[in-house]
C-alpha cells in the first residue's frame, strides 16, 4: 500500500546535541500529496534530508515499493526517481534554465561538446510535456522567485522522478506564484507522481494535500486524511500542550514609554511583500514585551531593525522619546541600548577573542588611556562580572571554548553592565540547557524589576507566555495581536495568531 | 507557473549585452586614441610586434582565465614558466639532449607542479591564492637552485624557428600563431564542451554544482594542470625567440595574466569570464605599454597607467554587472 515507508528514523546531531528526529515513522502514499507539518526545529527538514540522502540516520530504514534502499546522496536519490526542491534554490545564476536544468547530466555531441541546442529542446519539451509555459534560454539571474522556483521543479521532472519533495516551497512566493504552484502541483499529481511538501502554513495544507503528518519535538505526533482534520486541530497538534515554565512574576510596574516603534515598515529588493508591514510596538519601563512568531513572519528584521544594524524603509522609531531611527549603532550603544542576539556565537561575541576581550567590547573606550588599555582595570572587571553572573573558568580563554550557556551568560553580563534602560533580548535560550535558562530567567525578572524595558523576541512560545507582560505574535510582517497577559490568555490562542488563523484589526 | 512575458531580444540588444562587446569597444577606442597620437602605432609591423610581445601573458592569461572561472588562482604560473625553461636548458647544454625531448621534459615537469598544486589544494583546502603564493616561491627557487642562478644560453635551431623566430607569409610572427591555437582551443573547452559548462557551474554556485554530481575538486584540479600546460607552452616560445633562459623569467607574469583576465570582464569570485574578453584584455594592456613608448613616455611611468586601466576596467565591470542584476 505505502509507497515510501521510513521507519524508526532517528538522528542526533552531535554538535549541539539535538535529537531532530526520534524513532519517526513515516509513510507516504502512492499518488498522493502528502503534507509535513511542524513547527520550525520539529525535525520536517532533518528526515527529509534523510531520504534524499543529504543527511545519514543514525538508526531507521526506508523503504520504497515494499523494497528495502539505502540512500547514500542525492544522485542515488534521483536514481531511485526521488527529487528535492530545496527551501533555499540551488541554481547557477549566469546560466540559462535550460542549462541549469541539464547540469551534470547535459547532452554531448561526440561525447565531448555540449549540445546547447540539444539541451534547449530537450527542456523545451520537458516544459510543453508538463504544460507549464517558460523560456528556456532565459538565465535565471532573471527570472522572479517563482520562475525559480519552476526551474527547480523541472530539473526534478528532467530526471524521471516520480517523488517530488518540496522544502518550504510557499515561504518566499506571492499568492499568485503559490495559486500556480498549487495548480502544477496538482497536476503532477494527476499525472502520477507524487509529492511530499513540507509547510507550517496551514491554510495550505488543507488546500493541497491529501494527507498530513504532525512533527513536534522530533517525533511524528499525528497522521491524518487532510479532510478530517480542522485547522485548529493542526494547530494544536503542532503547538502541544501547555508547559508551564516555574518563573515567579510579579505584576508589572508598568512605568514611561521607553521604546516606541511608530508604522516601522522594511523593504527588500526582490521580495513583494514587505518583511515589516506598519510595525507599532511600545515597551514601557519595567515592562517585558514578548513578540512571538514563526520563522519567516518578520522576527528576525525586528530584530536587526530594533538593534540599528538594518534601516527601516518608513517609519519612526524612539529611544525614550528622542527618534532614532536614523542613528547609527554606536550612537544608539551610546544612548543606552542593550541587545542580546539570537545568533550569539557569529553576532554576539567574537569567538577566537578572550572572555574578556568579549566583556568590554561595548566599553572599551572605558579602559583606555592615552589609547593604551589599562590591564588591571580590564581584569579587574572581567572577574567583578564573572563572578556576579557565576560564569565559570578563566576570562583570559577564548570564549569559543565555553559552553552555550556560559557564552550567553558573558554576552549578558557585558549588555548589562553599560547603564542601560533598554535591552533587546532574541531568542535567549534557544539551545541552552535547563540551569542556563533558568538563570537567564532569573536576571530578566531581576533587570524588570529595576525598570528596564525589555523587549523579548522568541519562536518558544512557553519562554514567551511566562515572561512576557503583553505578547505580540507577528505573521507576515504584521503585528496580528496585542495582548495583556494573563490567565485567559493560551497557548493555542497564541498559536491561532502565529500560524494565520486569526487577526486582530487594529 | 509564470507564462513567458519578456519579448525575445533584438539581436542588436544581444550584441550590445555581451560583456565582451564593452571590452572591445575600449580595445578600439585605446587603438583610436594612440593612432591619432602618433602615426606609427597604426601599422602592421607594430601591430604584428605588439602581438608577438604579448603572445606568452595571451597564453597564459586565457588558462588562467578558466581557472578564475572555477573559483581558483594560480599565482606559481611565473615561477613554472621559469622551471619549464631552466629545464629544458639544462638538458640541452648539460646533458646534450636534443631541444625536442629537452622542451617536452620542461613541460611535463612544469605540469608535474600544476599538478601538486592541485593536489595541495585538495588535500590541504587552503585558499588558493596562499596555496600558490607559497608554491610561487619554492617553484621559484627550485628554477634558481637548478640554474644556479645563471642564464643558459641555447643554439639556434629549427625548434626555435618553429617556436619562435619564423614569421609565417613572411609578416605574421609564429608566437602569435601559437596564441590564436592555444586560444581557439580554450574558447573550445571553456565555451563549447560539457566539461566548460562544469568550469563555470562550479565557479558560481559550488553548492548548486556538487547537487548535479559534478566532481568540483576534480574540475579544479584539471584547471591547475592547464594553467601550468600554458605556462610551459609560453616558456617554450619565450626560449625559441630569445635563445636564451634565465631563472628569473617570468617574475610578476602571474599578476599580469590576473589583470588581463578581469580587464577582460573575468569576475574574481568565479563563475563568469570569457576567453575572448580574456584576449581583449590582454591586447588592451599591450596596447597601453606600446602606445605608451611610441608616445616616448618615461619608461617608469608604464606602469602606473596600466594600473590605472585595470582600475578603470573593474570599475565598468562592477557597474555593468551590477546594473544587469
Amino acid at each position: 500500500m505505502a509507497y515510501l515507508r521510513m521507519r524508526g528514523i532517528t538522528k542526533l546531531y552531535p554538535e549541539n546535541n539535538v535529537l531532530a528526529n526520534a524513532d519517526v515513522d513515516f509513510e507516504v502514499r502512492r499518488n498522493e500529496i502528502h503534507a509535513l507539518v511542524g513547527e520550525n526545529g520539529a525535525g520536517k527538514t532533518t528526515l527529509m534530508k534523510i531520504l534524499y540522502g543529504l543527511e545519514r540516520a543514525d538508526r531507521g530504514y526506508i523503504e520504497l515499493e515494499d523494497r528495502p534502499v539505502h540512500i547514500s546522496s542525492p544522485l542515488a536519490a534521483n536514481r531511485l526517481g526521488i527529487g528535492m526542491v530545496h527551501q533555499h534554490f540551488r541554481l547557477i545564476p549566469e546560466f540559462s534554465i535550460a542549462e541549469n536544468v541539464v547540469l551534470g547530466i547535459e547532452p554531448r555531441r561526440r561525447g565531448l561538446f555540449l549540445d546547447r541546442e540539444g539541451a534547449v529542446s530537450r527542456v523545451r519539451a520537458v516544459i510543453q510535456e508538463y504544460g507549464f509555459s517558460i523560456d528556456p534560454t532565459l538565465r535565471v539571474r532573471e527570472l522572479t522567485v517563482g520562475q525559480m522556483q519552476l526551474v527547480e521543479i523541472l530539473k526534478i521532472l528532467y530526471r524521471r522522478v516520480q517523488l517530488l519533495i518540496l522544502d518550504e516551497p510557499t515561504s518566499v512566493l506571492t499568492e499568485q506564484q503559490i495559486h500556480r504552484l498549487f495548480q502544477t502541483l496538482r497536476h503532477l499529481r494527476k499525472i502520477g507522481k507524487t509529492v511530499i511538501i513540507i509547510t507550517h502554513k496551514l491554510g495550505e495544507v488543507k488546500d493541497i494535500s491529501q494527507r498530513v503528518t504532525v512533527m513536534r519535538g522530533g517525533r511524528v505526533v499525528a497522521v491524518r486524511e487532510t479532510a478530517q482534520v480542522d485547522e485548529r486541530e493542526l494547530s494544536r497538534l503542532m503547538v502541544g500542550k501547555s508547559v508551564s515554565l516555574q518563573v515567579r512574576r510579579e505584576p508589572a510596574a508598568r512605568g514611561r514609554p521607553v521604546l516606541e516603534l511608530e508604522g516601522v515598515s522594511l523593504l527588500a529588493r526582490g521580495q513583494d511583500h514587505p518583511l515589516l508591514d506598519g510595525v507599532d510596538l511600545c515597551v514601557h519601563a519595567g515592562e517585558i514585551v514578548g513578540v512571538a512568531g514563526v520563522s519567516g513572519n518578520g522576527l528576525a528584521e525586528l530584530e536587526d531593525v530594533a538593534s540599528g544594524l538594518r534601516r527601516v524603509s518608513s517609519g519612526r522609531i524612539l529611544l525614550g522619546g528622542r527618534d532614532i531611527t536614523r542613528l547609527a549603532v554606536r550612537e544608539l550603544r551610546q544612548r543606552g541600548l542593550a541587545y542580546v542576539p539570537a545568533d550569539r556565537l557569529h553576532r554576539g561575541s567574537s569567538l577566537a577573542s578572550s572572555v574578556m576581550e568579549n566583556m568590554i567590547i561595548a566599553s572599551h573606550h572605558r579602559f583606555l588611556r592615552g589609547g593604551v588599555f589599562r590591564r588591571r582595570e580590564v581584569e579587574g572587571f572581567a572577574d567583578e562580572l564573572a563572578a556576579n553572573f557565576s560564569i565559570e573558568g578563566d576570562p583570559r580563554v577564548p570564549i569559543g571554548t565555553l559552553s552555550g550557556g556560559n557564552i550567553q551568560k558573558v554576552i549578558l553580563a557585558r549588555e548589562l553592565a553599560s547603564r542601560t534602560d533598554f535591552i533587546l533580548f532574541s531568542e535567549p535560550t534557544w539551545g541552552l540547557d535547563v540551569a542556563s535558562s533558568e538563570f537567564i530567567y532569573e536576571r530578566l525578572m531581576e533587570i524588570r524589576r529595576q525598570g528596564l524595558a525589555i523587549l523579548l523576541l522568541s519562536s518558544n512560545l512557553d519562554e514567551i507566555m511566562s515572561l512576557a507582560d503583553t505578547l505580540v505574535v507577528m505573521y507576515r510582517g504584521r503585528v496580528v495581536a496585542c495582548l495583556a497577559n494573563s490567565a485567559e490568555v493560551t497557548k493555542e490562542l497564541i498559536g491561532e495568531y502565529m500560524l494565520g488563523l486569526r487577526e486582530d484589526r487594529s | 507557473m509564470d507564462a513567458m512575458s519578456q519579448p525575445r531580444r533584438t539581436a542588436l540588444q544581444r550584441i550590445l549585452g555581451l560583456r565582451d562587446f564593452g571590452v572591445l569597444v575600449a580595445a578600439l577606442l585605446i587603438a583610436a586614441f594612440f593612432s591619432i597620437a602618433t602615426p606609427v602605432f597604426l601599422t602592421s609591423y607594430n601591430l604584428f610586434n605588439l602581438l608577438r610581445q604579448t603572445s606568452q601573458l595571451g597564453i597564459i592569461s586565457m588558462a588562467m582565465t578558466l581557472l578564475i572561472v572555477s573559483g581558483e588562482f594560480d599565482l606559481s604560473v611565473g615561477a613554472i614558466y621559469a622551471v619549464t625553461g631552466v629545464v629544458t636548458g639544462i638538458l640541452v647544454n648539460k646533458l646534450g639532449m636534443s631541444i625536442w625531448v629537452s622542451a617536452s621534459a620542461g613541460m611535463v615537469a612544469g605540469l608535474a607542479l600544476g599538478y601538486l598544486n592541485g593536489l595541495l589544494i585538495a588535500t590541504t583546502r587552503i585558499n588558493s591564492f596562499i596555496a600558490t603564493l607559497s608554491t610561487m616561491m619554492v617553484f621559484r627557487g627550485l628554477a634558481l637552485v637548478l640554474s644556479q642562478a645563471q642564464p643558459i644560453s641555447l643554439q639556434l635551431s629549427f625548434f626555435m624557428d618553429l617556436f619562435g623566430r619564423a614569421e609565417l607569409f613572411g609578416v605574421v610572427p609564429v608566437p602569435i600563431v601559437w596564441m590564436l591555437g592555444w586560444g581557439v582551443a580554450m574558447y573550445l573547452l571553456l565555451h563549447r564542451t560539457a566539461f566548460g559548462v562544469k568550469v563555470f557551474a562550479t565557479g558560481d554556485n559550488r553548492e548548486a554544482a556538487d547537487l548535479a554530481g559534478i566532481k568540483t575538486m576534480r574540475v579544479k584540479r584539471v584547471g591547475f594542470l592547464i594553467t601550468a600546460l600554458a605556462a610551459g607552452i609560453s616558456a617554450v616560445i619565450s626560449l625559441s625567440f630569445l635563445k636564451t633562459v634565465t631563472p628569473t623569467q617570468g617574475t610578476g607574469l602571474e599578476l599580469e595574466a590576473i589583470a588581463a583576465s578581469v580587464i577582460g570582464g573575468t569576475a574574481m569570485s568565479g563563475g563568469v569570464g570569457s576567453i575572448l574578453g580574456t584576449f581583449l584584455g590582454t591586447f588592451i594592456m599591450a596596447e597601453v605599454r606600446t602606445g605608451l613608448v611610441l608616445l616616448g613616455t618615461d619608461a617608469y611611468i608604464q606602469d602606473a597607467f596600466v594600473g590605472l586601466v585595470i582600475a578603470l576596467a573593474v570599475i565598468i565591470n562592477v557597474r555593468l554587472s551590477s546594473r544587469r542584476k
